[in-house]
């Protein structure tokens, strides 16, 4: 293998024609690789399912994929909830101004919510405190467009703006929290710690958890339960498992709720008040 | 782990290499000091947000998931840190062939710059994710990101990145471990082909993480997970000529027969013991491997147990445990001092090997069952999980056997320099010679040039249309969700 006796341009001849076979081999390669892949495979793949040799190679390049579009239904859409979280929306409820919120909570709200935020008839009015400014929002809005049914609110909101239901979203959502996270009652079932930790795999019910969480988790509007009132949150379960309460985006409470019995739903009531 | 301890390893064996190997000082040290600053600054940055919660979006980022902006941008800092190692290695290659006209680059420092090609084309990827998409979403400056091109354009880089972490060990493979074993490098050339074959095969495979994804469509996938197959090729080169670089030196140490001179090799030596135990978790990771690239079988063991068993058994056991015993190998030269025991070290690769099987097995057979992976813990309470419960105290007894090897391996390097008995070390690293040294390296084995046009090509074609649909199709956005607040 010694070249030392020979001339440098040998050398160089060998190096080029290594190159030059090298690169052949690649090339050669590459495309039995992709003959292979975008030919072979797709036209015997498609034999088995009746597709023609054509189609099945314009589908192995992602070109031509049957994605038919579903017939077009005559009925008029009902979204259940027209809160779209757009670009627009969000920076609106970020903008929102805490003090006009105020001064429009202490006129128009504080009768039912207290100027605290906290509630006077606990199974049908919430606590308002703790809650992110898009919760509030996403409610304040549906029942002013009427997509979630509440005729009390209804009035009320039917002389507001949507800045103004930024300003109330912005005001609340800066109240100070009121802090009762469910584990800390004893006397809760376990079976409802399960529920809302765990969730239930045998009916395909997530954990509570996995959206309501204080931080991170579920879609962007979903409101914390911890610091809710239990009567409140079980006037909502019933009304989610009932449809009367049905602005919930892809009918996920709904769904949920009517998987729970009216013991789990009750849980609540077995634990001692605040 | 994953991006710190590989990226300054790394580094710091590059630069080793480019003195030791070159014999000639390192281009623009003061630059080197600045790309170890910058890493070092990055991975303050990147520790901070993730210790205080606020960026759980773990090692592949998974956008929409958005963290802190300074999650990211000590992500890039450690990248351009280490992009300014890249240049110093191709500038000190460059240098040295200007001095040496017509001689080939010596092995160690081919292979470095190979890798450092091979790193400046992987971060293409994660780069241009990261500054166009993600850190644009970070600051709130866009508010939707298109989750397929970020997956795409990860995985551009994700499988190559491995490459990256697995070429040093390779580097000891051929150029250190058979001079340990007082032998010679098989073929030079079988090694610089095995480099080569790695840059070119170890790039345009990348969609074989995305074998699940609806994005790409069977033929892409197709493609990329038969080149992902050539990458057996250059392991079984490997596995094949330090084998027989091995065989060599047991012989010439007089073994004798079909398998006399395994035995005959000095194990009591930590180059020559990594070596074996890199090997032997070598067959199960890329039997592993093996199972996770093909297209049907991926299926099986997607997302479970099954893939965290494959990347540590032969990332966390072959690779990391050559780093260890390529760090026992330099720090004599570097401390000055020898090693104060060799039987600590010795044992502090037992310890991470031993550890290393008995921590991955459990996870291979419960993913096969169908333990998923990035779960954080299970309800062993349950019936169908229950049974996992003594497989996973095997896994943890592993780990915790890994743990102590890890702190016998700081304790190992710290005692150079606090051991009494430390002596004094005089030689200089060594590389293996070549079997047969005079053999003529044609010029494309001796630089980047024509590889480079190959890289280019296939990833043009492995990445294109893979990349451009989502330019042509327009398809809808996901909405940022936000978890550092």
């Amino acid at each position: 293998m010694s070249t030392d006796n020979k001339p440098a341009t040998s050398t160089a001849e060998a190096s080029r024609a290594f190159a030059v076979t090298v690169s052949a081999a690649i090339f050669a390669i590459a495309v039995m690789v992709g003959l292979l892949g975008f030919v072979v495979m797709p036209v015997l793949e498609g034999q088995t399912t009746g597709l023609d040799s054509f189609t099945a190679i314009c589908r192995a390049f992602g070109i031509g994929i049957p994605a038919e579009q579903n017939a077009r239904s005559s009925k008029p859409s009902a979204p259940a909830s027209s809160t779209a979280w757009d670009s627009a929306t969000r920076n609106d409820v970020r903008r929102g101004d805490a003090a006009a919120g105020a001064a429009l909570a202490q006129d128009t709200c504080a009768a039912c919510h207290m100027p605290n935020g906290l509630s006077a008839d606990p199974a049908s009015v919430p606590s308002t405190t703790g809650l992110s400014a898009r919760a509030i929002y996403k409610q304040l809005h549906d029942m002013k467009r009427g997509e979630r049914v509440n005729e009390a609110m209804k009035g009320m909101l039917d002389e507001l703006t949507d800045q103004n239901l930024t300003d109330l979203a912005a005001y609340y959502s800066r109240l100070p929290r009121r802090n009762h996270d469910i584990r800390a009652y004893n006397e809760v079932t376990p079976n409802a710690v399960v529920l809302a930790t765990k969730g239930d795999v045998s009916r395909a019910l997530p954990a509570c958890e996995a959206c309501h969480n204080p931080t991170a988790g579920g879609p962007l509007e979903v409101p914390a339960l911890t610091g809710q009132y239990p009567a409140y949150i079980v006037t909502q379960l019933q009304a989610y498992a009932a449809g009367t309460r049905k602005n919930d985006l892809y009918g996920r409470m709904r769904r949920i709720a009517g998987k729970l019995t009216p013991a789990e739903i009750a849980a609540y009531y077995d634990a001692p008040r605040p | 782990m994953g991006y710190v301890l590989t990226t300054f390893f790394i580094m710091g064996f590059g630069y080793f290499v480019a003195e030791s190997a070159l014999r000639q000082p390192l281009p623009a040290p003061r630059l080197a000091w600045l790309g170890f600053i910058l890493g070092i600054v990055g991975t303050v940055m990147v520790v901070a947000t993730v210790l205080t919660g606020h960026a759980s979006v773990m090692f592949t980022f998974y956008p929409p998931l958005t963290a802190s902006p300074i999650f990211y941008l000590g992500l890039v800092l450690v990248v351009v840190g280490s992009w300014i190692w890249c240049v110093l290695m191709l500038v000190a290659m460059m240098r040295w062939k200007r001095a040496n006209p017509g001689q080939p680059v010596p092995l160690a420092m081919y292979a470095t710059a190979a890798n450092a090609v091979l790193w400046l084309w992987t971060t293409i990827g994660v780069a241009v994710e990261l500054l166009f998409v993600v850190i644009p979403a970070a600051f709130g400056w866009t508010q939707t990101v298109d989750v397929g091109l970020t997956r795409t354009l990860f995985s551009w880089t994700l499988h190559a990145i491995v490459y990256f972490w697995l070429i040093p060990a390779y580097i000891a493979f051929y150029t250190i471990a058979p001079q340990a074993a007082g032998g010679r490098l098989f073929s030079d050339l079988m090694a610089r082909a095995s480099f080569i074959l790695f840059l070119l095969c170890g790039l345009p495979v990348g969609l074989h993480h995305l074998f699940m994804d609806p994005e790409h469509s069977t033929g892409f996938k197709s493609i990329q997970m038969i080149l992902t197959v050539l990458v057996a090729v250059p392991t079984l080169l490997t596995v094949f000529t330090v084998t027989a670089s091995m065989e060599t030196a047991g012989r010439l140490r007089g073994g004798k027969g079909l398998f006399g001179w395994i035995g005959a090799l000095p194990w009591e030596r930590p180059m020559v013991l990594a070596t074996g135990l890199s090997f032997f978790m070598l067959w199960f990771g890329g039997f592993g491997g093996l199972i996770n690239m093909s297209y049907g079988m991926n299926a099986m063991v997607h997302n479970t147990s099954w893939v965290s068993a494959h990347f540590h058994m032969i990332f966390g056991g072959s690779v990391v445990i050559m780093y260890f015993a390529i760090a026992y190998h330099i720090w004599p030269s570097l401390a000055g001092r020898a090693a104060p025991s060799v039987a600590l070290q010795r044992i502090q690769l037992w310890l991470w090997a031993v550890g290393m099987m008995v921590m991955s097995m459990p996870w291979h057979w419960l993913g096969l069952n169908g333990q998923v992976r990035r779960v954080a813990q299970f309800d062993y309470a349950d019936p169908s999980m229950s049974w996992w419960t003594p497989w996973m105290a095997v896994s943890l007894a592993g780990g915790f056997v890994l743990v102590v090897s890890a702190a016998l391996f700081i304790w190992n390097l710290v005692s150079f320099h606090v051991e009494r008995s430390a002596g004094v070390y005089p030689a200089p690293v060594k590389y293996a010679t070549a079997l047969h040294p005079d053999q003529p390296v044609p010029a494309a084995l001796n630089g980047f040039a024509l590889w480079n046009v190959f890289v280019l090509i296939l990833m043009a074609a492995a990445y294109s249309y893979p990349i451009a649909q989502f330019f042509i199709l327009n398809p809808p956005q996901a909405v940022v969700h936000r978890v550092d607040r």
